[in-house]
């Protein structure tokens, strides 16, 4: 009889617990969810690879899929161009695919860079810490703003390796500008590499980053250097951006 | 022994429930975005994305302003991303610097100082462009003229100072090989000439520079007008990317050991 009566109350305490565990379960698992909501959308978006890469070489992590209309919506709302003249701009999305692939390849929205502008140095770097790639190549610009130009390099190259083709352009953008030794042929090839790497808008970027090197020398290097990041930076990975027509 | 696997059975559970309830609790602490003072200007972060001419719209700044980055100082040692084992042990390398090894250049073996009127000498055929004006420098050193072409002191300078400079602009990431390449012609023009009013004898000079315009086909019409007059225009062209064309083999090998040589820089400001 005692027996049957703790059978009950473990049975009973086991119950209770694991409504907890669900509970807390479904949760955390609602926090990693993609925001469906354009007015709470975090930096801290997009596939967490950190723990699932180990080492740089290894293939990315698979982008968390932004699936559902609501949610495609949404993202495209976000990047969405507001205006006739930034139809072709990288960075804006023509459709919901394109958007999606926007936020998945670690390019960040408009209300993102509003969001980051309010965030201190830290926490974003603590978002990047993250995994995040976004954050990521948000921090890093925050760093070359602030005048650092050094650790920026590993943190967009690390960025770029777990399949964040905006850390290409960020990359392109230390090249140019940096104080200390400007290289324009890297620049361009970091954006030519974007485009190897699937983004077909990175020459409309190209074609603006010091334009004069276009010579028969340097479009040679360019494309040789280009396709050794690939091979050594990418590890051949290509992540084609959505056509902008359909 | 039935109250005691009772109790045992009640502590389990309860570290069970309190595991579901901390992750709850941990996925909505870790939401919380706290804002602070530093502010970021994308208008001036973004500009260069949407301008013409690829300038930044904002002022580089010589140093850090007012931040703290012994916080990021801490953490270049720690971490357990990118380490790929490649770190460990005592005297551990940043956990960043596997993430700058994938941008190594290929064949990128070492700094070296890229500087000089000869540089890259042995690379150059010697009946190339480069390797005929290195010759009429150094005839001792090997040349196609016999008996060894003598340049005035006033022409030579001007020929050492015009590739010296060539290789300086070259080495520059940021010059346009066809700019250097060039103001490289106009002044082994000009030196020739002053050969030519020292001595009245010119031949070998102009003739090293009828190759150096085979082999860059962006040369002003001023001066092809010039060597056209006095007979010394090239007839045929050299492919930039022909091993014989000795402008592009210095662009080349110079432009791949410039791209390393910053590549060094960048592991060793990390501290790698």
């Amino acid at each position: 009889m005692a027996a049957k009566q703790n059978a009950i109350i473990i049975g009973s305490l086991l119950a209770i617990a694991v409504t907890f565990f669900l509970i807390g379960k479904t949760s955390k698992d609602q926090n990693a969810a993609p925001q469906t909501s354009p007015t709470k959308t975090s930096a801290v978006e997009g596939p967490s690879s950190a723990t699932t890469q180990s080492h740089p070489v290894q293939r990315p992590a698979e982008a968390t899929a932004y699936t559902g209309p609501n949610v495609k919506a949404q993202l495209f709302a976000e990047y969405r161009c507001q205006k006739p003249s930034c139809n072709m701009s990288p960075f804006l999305a023509e459709n919901e695919n394109e958007a999606v692939w926007l936020r998945q390849r670690g390019y960040p929205s408009e209300q993102q860079r509003e969001e980051a502008k309010r965030l201190p140095t830290v926490e974003l770097k603590s978002r990047a810490d993250k995994g995040d790639l976004i954050a990521a190549s948000l921090y890093a610009e925050r760093l070359m703003a602030e005048g650092d130009w050094t650790k920026p390099y590993p943190l967009l190259l690390q960025a770029a390796n777990k399949g964040s083709l905006y850390a290409l352009y960020a990359l392109s953008y230390r090249s140019f500008n940096h104080p200390k030794h400007p290289d324009y042929i890297s620049a361009r090839a970091y954006l030519r590499l974007a485009y190897l790497a699937g983004d077909y808008k990175a020459t409309i970027q190209l074609t603006q980053t010091a334009p004069h090197m276009n010579g028969q020398a340097e479009q040679l290097l360019i494309d040789e250097y280009a396709a050794d990041k690939y091979r050594n930076l990418m590890g051949y990975h290509s992540y084609p951006r959505p056509p902008s027509k359909f | 022994m039935s109250s005691t696997y009772l109790k045992k059975s009640i502590v389990t559970i309860l570290s069970f429930a309190a595991l579901g309830l901390s992750m709850e609790a941990g996925a909505l602490g870790g939401n919380n975005s706290s804002t602070g003072p530093d502010v970021l200007d994308p208008e001036t972060v973004y500009a260069w994305m949407l301008s013409t001419d690829g300038t930044s719209a904002y002022d580089v700044g010589g140093g850090y302003v007012g931040i703290d980055y012994s916080v990021y100082d801490a953490d270049l040692g720690g971490g357990d991303e990118g380490c790929g084992g490649g770190c460990g042990g005592g005297g551990e390398e940043p956990a960043i610097c596997p993430s700058l090894r994938l941008d190594k250049p290929t064949g990128c073996d070492s700094y070296q100082h890229l500087f000089g009127a000869e540089w890259g000498r042995s690379m150059f055929p010697s009946n190339s462009g480069l390797g005929l004006l290195l010759s009429l420098l150094n005839p001792g050193g090997g040349t196609l003229f016999s008996p060894p072409y003598n340049l005035q002191d006033r022409p030579w300078n001007m020929i050492h100072d015009a590739l010296y400079r060539h290789t300086d602009r070259i080495a520059d990431l940021t010059t346009f090989s066809s700019d250097a390449n060039g103001e490289l012609i106009d002044r082994v023009l000009e030196s020739c000439d002053r050969q030519a009013q020292l001595t009245g004898d010119a031949a070998a000079c102009y003739g090293a520079l009828r190759v150096l315009v085979s082999e860059y086909d962006g040369t002003s019409d001023a001066t092809r007008t010039r060597l056209e007059n006095i007979g010394f225009f090239p007839d045929f062209v050299v492919n930039f990317i022909a091993p014989e064309n000795s402008l592009g083999i210095k662009h080349r090998t110079m432009n791949a050991q410039a791209q390393c040589n910053v590549w060094h820089q960048e592991m060793i400001s990390n501290g790698c």
